[in-house]
Parts: C-alpha cells; structure tokens; sequence
C-alpha cells in the first residue's frame, strides 16, 4: 500500500488486528490544538517524516516464528481497503431496509410476552437496531476484508485462516463479547466461494507440480475445508437470532455487490492460478530440497525473483504435504516434523528477504 | 587438488537436477558475481556481537554455564541495507554471507578474503572450508586488524568462494545446516565426546 506507513508489531493476544483509524491524523489533531502555544514550523517538522496515513498491525507474539500464518496482515490490509466501503450513503441504505422488520420483531416479542404493547418497546427497538447495524458492519467488515485476502493471496489466505479457526469455536455467535465476528465457518464458506469462483479454479490442485501422492495430500485439504463449510451448525445459530437474520440477510446481499466492487478495485493485483501455478514446480522443487523458494533461477541469466503471492504458496502447499505426520503414534510431538517446520519458515522468511531485496535492487538501477 | 574456473563453476550452477547444482542464491548482480576462479558473495545483515561481561572466562569444559554465558557474551543484532557498522580495531564480530549456497555432494570450497578488504586489516573468516552438501549461509568471523575502525555496509562483496570437486561423495550432516544466518557455537553438544580431554 505505497500511500500508506504500516508498522508491524507483536501482540500477546492471539489476534491479528489493525488500527484503521489513520493515527497520523489523530496525531495531527491533536497536536494542533496547541498551535498558539508553538511556532508553526516547529509543529510542521513533527510531521515532516509523517506524511502518510498511518497505521498499525499487530500480529501474535505466540505465532510470530509462524511466517505462513502471517499471509492473514492481508485480511488486515483488507480492513483498510474496505473501510471507504462503509459510507454514510450504504448505512443509511441499510438502516431503511431493515427498520420496519426490526421494529415487527421487538413488537411481536413484547406482545407475545406481556400480551400488549410494552411501553418499553421503543427503547428496545432503538437497542435492536443498533445491534443488527453493528452485527452487519462487522460481519461484512471481517467477510470483505477475507475476501479481500483471498483476492490478493490465493489458497495461502484460505489455509492461514483455517490454521486460525480450528483453535476457537467454528459457530461462535456474534455479539458483544466476542466483537460481533462472524464465525468461522461462515468466513470459510465465503473464502471458498471465492476460490472456488468459476474463473479462477485453484482446486483440485493441478497434477505435476507435486508428486502424485503429495497433489493428493493437498486436494485432500481443500475437501476437509469444504466439509467444514458444508455443515450448516452457524447458519442455524444466527437463524435463531430474528435480529441477527435479518442483519446477515443483508450482509449476504450486500457481499455479491462488494465483491465486483473489489474485484475491479484490486484488478491488477488478483492472484490467478493460471499464473500463480505456472511456475511453481520451480520453486516447490527448491524448498523441498532445503533452498529458499525466492526465485526462479534456471540458469544464470534466466532469473526472475519470485512474488511474496508465490513464496507464501509455495510454503503452504510444502507443508501441508507433510503435515499430518506432526505427531507420531503415540500423540507426541514428530521432533523431526518439527525441525522441518522450523526450518521451512526461516527459508520462506529468507525467501522474502531475498526476493524483495532483489527487485529494490533492480528498481533501484532501473531508474 | 586444482580449484574449478568461472566457466566450470557456471557449468555446475546450470546443471539441470537441482541436487546436482551449485546454488548460490540470489545473484543479485551477476556483473559482479564471477572472478576468473570464484564467486563473490555478499556481507548479510544479521551479526552475533560480543558483549563485555563481568564472568572472567569462556571455558568449553563447563558444560552447564557455557551456553548461558555464551547466549550473555553473544548477542544477535540486525543492520538494515543501506545503514553502518562500524568494526573497531581488534574487534570480532560473527556475520554471514547475504546468499544461501547449495552445494552438490561432488564439490566442496573455501571461503577467503577479498585482498582488498585485507589490504584494510579485515580478516573474515578463519575457519574456511565448506563440505560438500552444505545448504545455507555461510557463517563469517570478522576482525579487524587494522589500526582504524571500518565501515561494513550489509551487501557489499566481501568474500569470495573457491570451488574444488572431491573424489567421491561426501554430505555435510552438521549442526549448521540450513543456517539463514550466522548461528551461535555449540559446543555443549561436543561434551561427551570431547570430556576425556577435560581431565574435570
């Protein structure tokens, strides 16, 4: 995002977040407030190095080794594409279409309970219709912000998300405690959707890249992700929520209308298998025999450094391919998986050291 | 044992299995990369510096307090591209190569000096030899000998590597593999086989 500063930082929570409000113009703000008791240029060079929108990720510290889990600072980077999605003009939409049904649903459940119309009817309302606007915004912020990972990374945004989910509860209900997310399984199914999306065709996974077995392993994983998003457990659970229906029966709608949205914003950054599979033997080749995958190097006046879209892929379908043998028989933990695992992020970080460096490099001459 | 000319050496780097290659990745610019027997390789930007510390001595035969004392006297920093090091005189630091190499199991090398470097009083390494079948950065023990500090800057060419084919195959099973930087001693690992010659 060259018109934006993002700094990177560890958390001890177990979340990626971002701050989406630009801290620079917070900053800014306030400072100014203290113009009359400062010269004006001195207040000028505060800024002079801080002159873009400025925000943070923060990463877990438990996961910060976990290179290919941090494919998901694209569901974050998500977040700060899809902001300038939620206008005024979208909420006000939002508010008038589900005003009336929200207005029905508490009258009927005061009616039901007392037999007439609770003074305190109103009140409610007021507090269901903050709570269905809250559960659509974050609902759609944290599907479009998937999306938009998944756009932008491919399979590798899918696997992380995955690696994510299973550690938590695929049905948690959204409300206050848990920040009104959408569950799990619910982002799952709509990543797939887009995965799966008749022009892209990731899966199944190509023959030739990977041994016949290992193409297996992955394809394997791919419909182990979308049993888990065939059953339904979620949808019921908001179903049995009248104001979370409705709230979700617009953020179903309101997905295939941003999707196109985003799909022709990001246009010339979606990752295509077409092009992310071309050359992938190449670099699956080089970290299965212990070399960074970060660039493809047939002779020596044929290379090209790799995309960080490949590296991150490329990792992800390696490991997988071997993944399942983490513990051994007895439930312990495989010491030589693990090894492989340690080693395998410090060649993919290198990866990305290395590819990134090159073409700086090569910027750099070119100009 | 004669050492491999640039036109062996390329020969070896485009051969077609990848086990067979000789990699030496990434070859940012390969206009700089050959000499008439050796590549040139880069300075990384990862180093283990050396702490002053109260502790009197680095003893190997102390099996329990070395590592600490070595994780006390060591410590890992990181220079970014384009920024300084300064070496003081008679100062050792622990760096590494920018490129990861792959060796074949047919071909070992040397790591040395470049003389222009040396003509300044820098030594960057003294323990040289490569196995066959090593995979990762090459761990560097850089000094300086001279009588003024020097400037390192993270990329420059600061090595060179020479190649030479063994008779035979040989793999390197060692505690460094895979290494994407340089990597602390380990010598407790040595104990049992070595503590005979410790007499404690």
């Amino acid at each position: 995002m060259p018109e934006k500063t993002i700094m990177l930082r560890v958390q001890w929570k177990h979340n990626y977040s971002v701050t989406t409000t630009d801290i620079c113009e917070l900053y800014n703000n306030f400072l100014y407030e203290y113009k009359d008791d400062v010269e004006e240029h001195s207040l000028e060079k505060v800024f002079e190095d801080f002159n873009k929108p400025f925000h943070i990720i923060s990463f877990p510290s438990l996961e910060r080794k976990n290179i290919l889990l941090h494919c998901l600072f694209s569901h974050e980077i998500g977040h700060l594409i899809s902001n300038k999605y939620f206008n005024k003009e979208r909420r006000d939409k939002f508010v008038n279409k589900i005003s009336k049904k929200i207005s029905s649903i508490v009258q009927s459940m005061f009616s039901t309970a007392s037999g007439q119309k609770s003074l305190f009817a109103q009140a409610k309302i007021t507090q269901e219709m903050e709570r269905a606007e809250i559960a659509w915004k974050r609902g759609l912020e944290e599907i479009l912000s998937d999306i938009i990972g998944v756009l932008l990374f491919g399979p590798a945004m899918l696997f992380s998300t995955l690696e994510m989910a299973i550690q938590d509860n695929m049905d948690n209900k959204p409300d206050l405690t848990n920040n009104f997310y959408p569950p799990w399984r619910l982002r799952l199914r709509e990543m797939l959707k887009v995965i799966q999306d008749s022009s892209q065709e990731f899966f199944p996974f190509p023959k030739g890249i990977f041994p016949g077995e290992t193409t297996d392993i992955i394809n394997g994983r791919f419909e182990a992700i979308k049993k888990i998003t065939q059953d339904e457990s979620d949808r019921e659970k908001i179903q049995d929520d009248p104001i979370l229906k409705v709230a979700y029966k617009e953020v179903d709608e309101d997905i295939i209308e941003a999707q196109k949205y985003f799909q022709e914003q990001l246009k010339d950054l979606i990752v295509k298998p077409s092009v992310l599979y071309k050359r992938l033997s190449h670099l699956v080749d080089r970290i299965n025999n212990g070399i960074p995958p970060n660039a493809y190097e047939n002779s020596i006046n044929d290379r090209d450094p790799a995309t960080i879209v490949e590296i991150i892929n490329t990792a992800w379908f390696h490991k997988i391919s071997w993944e399942d043998d983490i513990f051994d028989k007895k439930g312990f933990f495989n010491d030589k998986i693990c090894k492989k695992r340690d080693i395998m992020n410090r060649l993919t970080l290198k990866a990305i050291e290395y590819a990134d460096l090159e073409k700086e490099f090569r910027d750099y001459y070119a100009k | 044992m004669a050492a491999l000319a640039e036109s062996q050496i390329k020969e070896y780097m485009e051969r077609g299995a990848i086990k067979e290659r000789l990699i030496v990745t990434p070859l940012i610019d390969t206009s700089e990369s050959f000499d008439a027997a050796s590549i040139n390789v880069r300075l990384g930007s990862e180093f283990i510096i050396m702490k002053k510390q109260s502790f009197p001595i680095l003893d190997i035969a102390d099996k329990d307090i070395l590592p600490s004392r070595i994780e006390k006297y060591q410590e890992k920093i990181r220079i970014n591209y384009g920024e300084q090091f300064v070496l003081h005189p008679n100062q050792l630091i622990i760096g590494s190569t920018l490129e990861y190499i792959s060796l074949p199991k047919r071909l070992m090398c040397y790591v040395i000096g470049k003389s222009s470097w040396g003509r300044m009083g820098l030594i960057i390494a003294t323990a040289t030899k490569v196995d066959p079948g090593f995979k990762g950065c090459i761990t560097l023990e850089i000094i300086n000998e001279g009588e003024v500090p020097i400037v390192l800057y993270p990329g420059i060419p600061i090595a060179q590597l020479v190649f030479h084919e063994v008779i035979g195959e040989a793999e390197y099973d060692g505690n460094y593999s895979y290494a994407t930087g340089p990597q602390f001693p380990e010598f407790s690992r040595k104990y049992e086989k070595w503590k005979f010659w410790y007499k404690k």
